[in-house]
């Protein structure tokens, strides 16, 4: 099928790439799963069109918006979950206590600044291409970023990174 | 103590939240391929239905405008009709009658449209007869406009 040419190889190459970044959107890994495959299926019928482009950026924005649109209708006001999240068995107790707390920083976001936040800095995009992606101004996306900043950090989710990385520096 | 900036804090923190992520599901492919399967059997139901929702307007405009079905004592009139049947006994000659129709167009209107102007009207008449010893005569017919019928009484 020759609209399908690169589009297995691309699922295979970026699949899991696509997986982390559902994950930070949606803080559920099969939840994220399903936000990809979702997003590739939409991409598919304009495969031919958005390969010879930048099609990953495409199925993330696809992403973006179909995450926003399940979220205005299925979790809209929903409050941040008090389980832990999935985690590997080996973790000590500090570093899950860690995880749930920044989990639940990140959760409590408003959905705008954490769409900015994990584009900004998972996806390093810059502000310019969040901009144009989420189809808001520069200015927009600045104040966004400076605010979901501000309340990570009145929250103290990013205390014990900053503390764990200027003790390793 | 260096001070981290939060970009790096959140970088670092965005890291840490993805460890655990689980290996990529043997049956992504597969489960892709159907959602894809499934969108273009959804479109395709999508545009049949358009089609078949398009056809029964279509038929249905068709309909109203050429076909006939059978009123009591009348024979078959158009389907906006009423069922109602025909009560002209003759006491008022048809030529009277169609002036009064001719007459009732001419300064009619409705919805503010005048009738002269859109209606090439056929008029489905119920009532058409002198009571009262010949002092009234009485009037009841249907017409179509464009827009819509509109059942008249004199």
């Amino acid at each position: 099928m020759p609209a399908s040419e690169g589009f297995e190889d691309f699922v295979s190459a970026r699949g899991q790439a696509l997986q982390r970044f559902g994950y930070l959107l949606t803080s559920d890994w099969a939840l994220a799963e399903d936000l990809v495959q979702t997003a590739l299926s939409r991409a598919y019928p304009r495969w031919s069109r958005i390969q010879s482009e930048a099609p990953e950026a495409y199925v993330r924005k696809v992403m973006v918006n179909t995450w926003s649109s399940w979220w205005r209708r299925r979790w809209r006001g929903e409050l941040p979950a008090a389980s832990l999240p999935d985690v590997t068995g080996h973790d000590p107790y500090a570093a899950i206590d860690r995880r749930q707390a920044v989990t639940s920083a990140l959760t409590s976001l408003p959905h705008r600044q954490r769409l900015v936040l994990v584009l900004r800095y998972h996806e390093d995009l810059s502000e310019q291409q969040v901009a144009e992606l989420l189809g808001v101004s520069i200015g927009t996306v600045k104040s966004q970023t400076s605010k979901a900043l501000a309340r990570l950090r009145a929250g103290g989710a990013l205390d014990s990174y900053r503390s764990t990385l200027a003790g390793g520096a | 103590m260096d001070v981290v900036p939060d970009e790096v804090a959140v970088r670092s923190l965005f890291d840490e939240l993805t460890v655990g992520q689980p290996d990529a599901p043997p049956d992504r492919q597969r489960q892709v391929w159907r959602r894809i399967r499934r969108q273009r059997m959804a479109r395709v139901v999508a545009a049949l239905a358009a089609i078949a929702a398009a056809t029964v307007v279509a038929v249905g405009i068709g309909t109203s405008a050429t076909s006939f079905a059978p009123a009591s004592g009348r024979g078959l009139v158009p389907v906006w009709a009423l069922p109602w049947p025909d009560h002209r006994n003759g006491s008022v000659p048809q030529s009277v009658l169609d002036g009064a129709v001719r007459a009732w167009r001419d300064d009619a209107a409705i919805d503010g449209t005048p009738l002269k102007a859109t209606s090439k009207a056929e008029v489905i008449w119920y009532v058409g007869q002198k009571v009262a010893n010949g002092t009234v005569v009485v009037v009841i017919f249907e017409t179509e406009s464009k827009t819509r019928q509109k059942l008249m009484t004199r």
